[in-house]
């Protein structure tokens, strides 16, 4: 997060899928930017658009899928260009690490030629200097003897090593931009917070920037630098990982905390939000919130609200966010909703 | 692998013998080779003796079974009720079935697996509508209407029409012309002249087996792609920045190969045992011959080692199965 | 003789079925060319000479010596017309015709004891150049005698049976003859006139005598083959080594077509084989008699009856004569640039009655099952789609086109429902409520047995329909294993099968003698079987053949058996192609020495 230019810039992205039950509208105006050496988190429910953004940004949505606004990679605008130009940016300047490693490697090539493979489709390398680069990979996310597992098939590999090999794969390029899309969540506990902190320090070494999604609060806690909520397709606050977290100014991302271990270890229990998230093709009128809201009233039923500062660089999309900067314990919001 | 081997071996082995009997129930069940000799009045009673001497009539079944077991496992199949050595027949009607459905299996799984790619590559475009469509008509179109069809049209009338209704270009009959290639006329049987008449021959039932048969292929490849294309690992390979048709070919068919090559190994077992509509419209004098005329006959030693002889077939392809899956999947390994 | 397959019985030897026929009935048929073997040259000889045709078989020729139980069938037959030399051949009209090529002469020349003098042409030869003569008709003499037999290894003493229960005799013949008929009342067969002449002495008279000898195997061959050095100086009745050697040639060594065994001694010779597939002919130039007109005559085999009509559309084939079927027939009709000759065959459908079911002892109730059957009904429906001339069969021993065929059971089979009523009631059958006759309290039923094809369960079920408006209570009993198990032993009230025919009128003995080895139903006329045996032994022609009209009324009289309708044959070739004739016995190739193409 440097003065200058960001390496990505997210401005009012929508994405639609016609169906033939309506218009999909799975990203709705997004926008947000990361610098080098910065972490943006990006945190919501599934299918709250937060992977459809990612893929968005990687030029992998389905031909089908309808991308307005803009993202733009270090100035240069990336909707609208044909697949062939994508690929220069794909996997070379912007690369993408997927949730689930044991399906995300192709199950019939050993490790090191799919490693070799990423090294090679954007670099003009030899077959051996793509090897030795698959070892070096190895070795830089901690693989043991990189050197014979570079030979391994992936099922030869545990769940947390395969997900080192994807990231491995995906820095294969010294990319400026890494997305990690839920990196840590079909791993178990003790290996996610490995993963994790193997991610940090290879944006030490690479200085990329890294765009972190997931669900799960605990995983940006203590991560990122700043990130953003999203809902129903809409980011509904952003800021610093403190102004979420500490102070958090949209009723969601309350609710999102409350269902956070460590958050609600001061309180008696879970406070898991109620009801479901909205139908996207169907979007209620008002606040797509609202419904599942402790505070709605008419307004938020009616109108939308506008993402509005709360502080300096403290975005909130609710109509009642002054009642909540009032508010003494805003963390307490849903308990009145546990029945 | 070796150990795999050699285990399957010897599974199959209770197994052979198992069908073998049941094969050995059912023909002799289907009933009596010298039925019509019996029912000719004048046929000497002696004469009948001896035929039942010589095919073993005589002999209760549990050792007419074990004779032939016995000579069977020597590679002695006995000989038919036409006194001709089985072993030769079905051999020689092997080959047939081979030239026959080798080519058209080929051209056929070529044809399905491409067009099984694309359509499943180009789901629900017009391209993969109309070949799954298509596919569908011809699978379920009965060989017999398409046989009678392709010669109706591409024999006699095609041949007429090239003003060659006398000495067709396209033949409906066998696999070569039979006094084409003669003691009297030695000049015909080079090889440019055999190969010209061979093709002759078979053009239709190759046609009609690839047409019949490309279908399967085609909507087993496409289910298959689909499954791949949608896996993952295809959206890694996409994010790597990797091209389209290396996204397709070398990551998404791939791993839909390892699926395909099983089912065409399975296919391939079978196919020994004859096409037996196609040889029977083209007269080709193959396997599925061999079983049509020796039920017809009641030729249990004929019909015994067609039986024998597929059933090694479908166990060795079984394990041409199992080795082309583990060749092609990393993760299955034979022990 | 059952008839699902077609399994006829080859040349002029000997009759191994019965009764003979063909009535070529098609306009477009006839064409009815002289030939045959020997024919004397055509003074209206084709235009042109030279070509070739391929016919084609349903089934393939498998040996060259048909007379083997193993071996015999149409299919060689039909190879055979082209290349083995008989004294008589059979002619479209079902007559013996003396093979005037081969033979010089044949005389009956005693009648007590019954003796035969061939002379043998001294220009026949094989096709390898050896002469045709007595040696050949010496080795078929001690091959069809039936009198050589050796030790049967399974028989362990008397009273030991096989696997069925069935007693296992102690001997097995040497030779596996498809007939003995006539051999065995052979007396002796010599040679004289350096081995041109034969003469051969019966020991009981046997009028079918003309039958005797044909579809010779070389004996010379055999001679080199063994290495038996005179096979006239083995004792043609008595088990020997040399027999024994002789024997086991004589039973597999013509298998296959093997161009230096299975010699010529007619227009064509073997060029090529290919194991079921085809036989390629090409003209014999040893043949010492008119030469052929076509150059080559392939027999191809074409299992499918629809494939060999599209190969005959096609131009791949020139004739055919594949097993009828009305869908063909359909199409052959239709198509363009064919000659379809549909014609009555040698199969007849018959019903019998078993004199072991009391039910039929009483003549007035089989004559009422006659009159309720509808012949015409049942010919319309099942045989008219492919031979639309097709009429029914009113004879057991003649053809229709036969020298001594007559309407002899019109008078019993007219469907007439009236008629049969009142023969039942008659004889003291009274209707019931039910709707079938009933007497002594016994109602008025019976099954009919068949093997359970689709034609015979049509048929039945024809009859079934037709007698119950006459009070008969008829079941349907179709079964698998009818004609091996269950028809031999007598096992029915009606049976539902057929007989093949040959012109030999003797064949049929068997079928109708008392205890006749082929009498399933029992059927006892003493008188009839004394009148048939007496025609068997009759030597004068016309003599014989009123005594066989009166056999074959005699039958029909008693009504025990009635003739049906013979299954249509549907010959058919190609307009280009002039000179086929339909033959039963022999097939389409009987007179191919004068086909000619345009």
């Amino acid at each position: 997060m440097s003065g200058s230019e960001p390496l990505l810039k997210v401005t009012d992205l929508s994405v639609e899928f016609p169906t033939d039950d309506g218009v999909v509208k799975a990203v709705r105006g997004v926008s947000f930017e990361v610098g080098r050496h910065e972490i943006l988190g990006i945190v919501g429910e599934s299918g709250c658009g937060k992977s459809v953004t990612a893929m968005a940004i990687m030029g992998l949505l389905p031909s089908t899928a309808r991308v307005t606004g803009s993202i733009k990679f270090r100035g240069e605008e990336l909707v609208g260009l044909k697949p062939r130009e994508m690929r220069a940016y794909r996997g070379n300047k912007i690369a993408m690490v997927f949730q689930d490693p044991m399906t995300a490697l192709n199950p019939v090539y050993k490790v090191g030629s799919q490693l070799a493979e990423a090294v090679r489709v954007h670099q003009t390398v030899s077959r051996k200097q793509a090897r030795a680069r698959a070892i070096e990979l190895l070795e830089m996310v901690q693989i043991p003897q990189a050197a014979t597992r570079v030979d391994s098939y992936p099922h030869e590999f545990s769940g947390g090593m395969r997900q080192r090999a994807m990231i491995a794969m995906a820095i294969a390029n010294s990319p400026d931009v890494l997305i990690a899309d839920e990196p840590t969540t079909a791993l178990d506990v003790t290996v996610q917070a490995q993963i994790l902190e193997m991610l940090m320090g290879l944006q030490d070494q690479l200085d990329h920037a890294i765009v972190l999604i997931t669900h799960d609060l605990g995983v940006v806690a203590g991560m990122v630098d700043r990130m953003q909520v999203m809902y129903a397709g809409q980011v509904v606050e952003s800021g610093t990982a403190d102004d979420v977290f500490y102070s958090p100014r949209m009723p969601y991302s309350i609710g999102l905390l409350g269902s956070l271990p460590a958050h609600a270890g001061t309180l008696e229990r879970l406070k898991p939000i109620t009801g479901a998230p909205p139908s996207l093709i169907n979007l209620p009128a008002g606040c797509p919130f609202s419904p599942r809201c402790p505070i709605a009233d008419s307004v938020c039923e009616s109108t939308e609200a506008q993402l509005v500062a709360v502080n300096e660089g403290h975005l909130s999309r609710c109509h009642h966010v002054k009642e909540l900067n009032e508010m003494p314990e805003p963390l307490r919001l849903f308990e009145g909703v546990v029945k | 692998m070796l150990f795999f081997v050699i285990r399957r071996v010897l599974v199959s082995i209770p197994l052979l013998l198992l069908a073998s009997i049941v094969a050995f129930i059912l023909v002799v069940n289907t009933g009596d080779p010298i039925e019509d000799l019996r029912t000719k009045p004048n046929v000497p009673k002696a004469t009948i003796a001896l035929r039942e001497h010589q095919l073993g009539l005589d002999k209760p079944v549990v050792e007419r079974y074990v004779t032939w077991l016995g000579k069977a496992v020597h590679g002695d199949f006995g000989k038919t009720i036409k006194n001709k050595p089985v072993w030769a027949e079905v051999s020689r009607s092997m080959g047939v079935t081979l030239r026959l459905v080798l080519f058209a299996s080929i051209v056929s799984i070529l044809v399905g697996v491409l067009i099984g790619v694309i359509s499943a590559v180009k789901q629900y475009s017009w391209f993969d509508h109309g070949a799954t469509t298509g596919a569908f008509l011809l699978y379920s179109l009965p060989v017999l209407a398409v046989g009678s069809f392709l010669k109706y049209v591409l024999a006699i009338r095609f041949n007429r029409w090239i003003g060659r209704g006398d000495n067709p270009l396209i033949k409906t009959i066998g696999e070569s012309t039979p006094n084409f290639c003669t003691k009297s006329k030695p000049y015909n049987c080079g090889f440019i002249p055999s190969v010209t008449d061979f093709l002759s021959h078979a053009f239709l039932p190759m046609l009609t087996l690839v047409l019949i048969s490309f279908a399967g292929y085609a909507r087993f490849s496409r289910a298959a792609m689909l499954e791949t294309l949608n896996a993952d690992y295809v959206r890694t390979a996409r994010a790597k920045g990797l091209s389209e048709r290396r996204v397709i070919v070398k990551h998404a068919f791939r791993n839909a190969l390892t699926t395909i090559a099983t089912i065409v190994s399975l296919d391939f077992g079978a196919l020994i045992g004859g096409a037996i509509l196609t040889e029977t419209i083209f007269e080709w004098h193959g396997m599925g011959r061999v079983l049509v005329e020796s039920i017809n006959k009641i030729d249990p030693n004929l019909l015994l080692c067609w039986f024998f002889v597929t059933a090694v077939a479908v166990i060795v392809f079984n394990l041409v199965a199992d080795f082309a899956y583990a060749f092609l999947d990393p993760r299955i390994r034979l022990d | 003789m059952n008839v699902s397959k077609r399994s006829k019985v080859a040349a002029v030897v000997v009759g191994l079925a019965l009764v003979a026929g063909a009535c070529s009935s098609d306009k477009k048929a006839v064409d009815s060319t002289t030939p045959g073997t020997g024919a004397t040259t055509d003074s209206s000889a084709p235009a042109v000479t030279g070509g070739e045709v391929i016919f084609a078989q349903e089934e393939g020729g498998v040996a060259y010596n048909n007379l083997t139980s193993t071996n015999n069938s149409f299919a060689n037959t039909e190879v055979l017309n082209l290349l083995q030399p008989g004294p008589f051949y059979i002619d479209d009209k079902l007559d013996l015709v003396l093979s005037k090529d081969l033979m010089d002469s044949v005389e009956l020349t005693s009648t007590s004891p019954q003796t035969i003098v061939y002379k043998i042409n001294p220009k026949a030869v094989w096709s390898d150049g050896v002469a045709i003569d007595c040696k050949d008709f010496y080795l078929q003499y001690m091959s069809l005698n039936g009198k050589v037999t050796m030790p049967n290894p399974d028989f362990t003493g008397p009273g030991a049976t096989d696997a069925d229960g069935n007693e296992l005799s102690e001997t097995l013949p040497v030779f596996d003859a498809a007939t003995t008929t006539g051999f065995d009342q052979m007396k002796s067969v010599t040679c004289s006139d350096d081995n041109k002449t034969v003469t051969v002495v019966y020991d009981t008279p046997f009028a079918d005598w003309k039958g005797s000898f044909g579809g010779f195997v070389p004996a010379h061959i055999i001679e080199a083959q063994t290495g038996v050095a005179d096979i006239l100086a083995v004792d043609a009745t008595v088990f020997s080594p040399e027999i024994e050697m002789i024997g086991e040639f004589w039973n597999t060594g013509f298998d296959g077509w093997d161009p230096e065994i299975a010699l010529s001694g007619s227009w064509y010779k073997i060029d090529s084989y290919t194991v079921d597939e085809s036989i390629v002919l090409v003209k014999n130039d040893k043949y010492w008699g008119a030469p052929a007109n076509l150059d080559t005559i392939t027999l191809q085999v074409i299992t499918d009856a629809s494939a060999q009509a599209a190969a005959l559309q096609n131009g791949e084939i020139q004739a055919m004569q594949p097993q009828a079927d009305p869908g063909i027939a359909a199409t052959l009709k239709a198509a363009t640039g064919i000659n379809f000759a549909p014609a009555s065959g040698l199969v007849f459908e018959h019903y019998d009655m078993s004199a072991k079911n009391p039910i039929f002892a009483d003549k007035a109730v089989r004559s009422a099952f006659a009159a309720c059957i509808d012949r015409q009904d049942i010919i319309d429906k099942l045989v008219a789609p492919v031979n639309p001339d097709a009429k029914p069969l009113n004879s057991v021993i003649f053809m229709p086109q036969q020298v001594g065929y007559d309407d002899r059971f019109s008078k019993y089979a007219t469907f007439d429902v009236a008629a049969s009523k009142k023969l039942l009631e008659g004889a003291g059958w009274a209707l019931g409520d039910d709707g079938f006759y009933a007497k002594d309290g016994q109602q008025l039923t019976f099954k009919i047995s068949h093997k359970g094809i689709q034609r015979r369960s049509d048929t039945v079920q024809n009859s079934i329909a037709s007698c119950k408006e006459a009070g008969f209570n008829i079941v349907e009993d179709s079964d698998t294993k009818f004609n091996s198990d269950r028809l031999g032993i007598g096992d029915y009230d009606v049976a539902l099968f057929a007989w093949v025919g040959n012109p030999l009128l003797s064949s049929a003995t068997s079928v109708y003698a008392v205890d006749g080895g082929a009498n399933y139903q029992a059927y006892v006329n003493q008188t009839i079987t004394d009148t048939y045996n007496a025609a068997n032994g009759e030597l004068d022609e016309a003599k014989r053949l009123e005594l066989m009209k009166s056999v074959d009324a005699g039958i029909l009289d008693d009504v025990w058996t009635i003739p049906l309708f013979q299954l249509p044959e549907m010959p058919a070739w190609s307009e280009n192609l002039t000179g086929p004739a339909f033959n039963g016995p022999s097939g389409l190739t009987w007179n191919a020495n004068v086909w000619t193409l345009k």
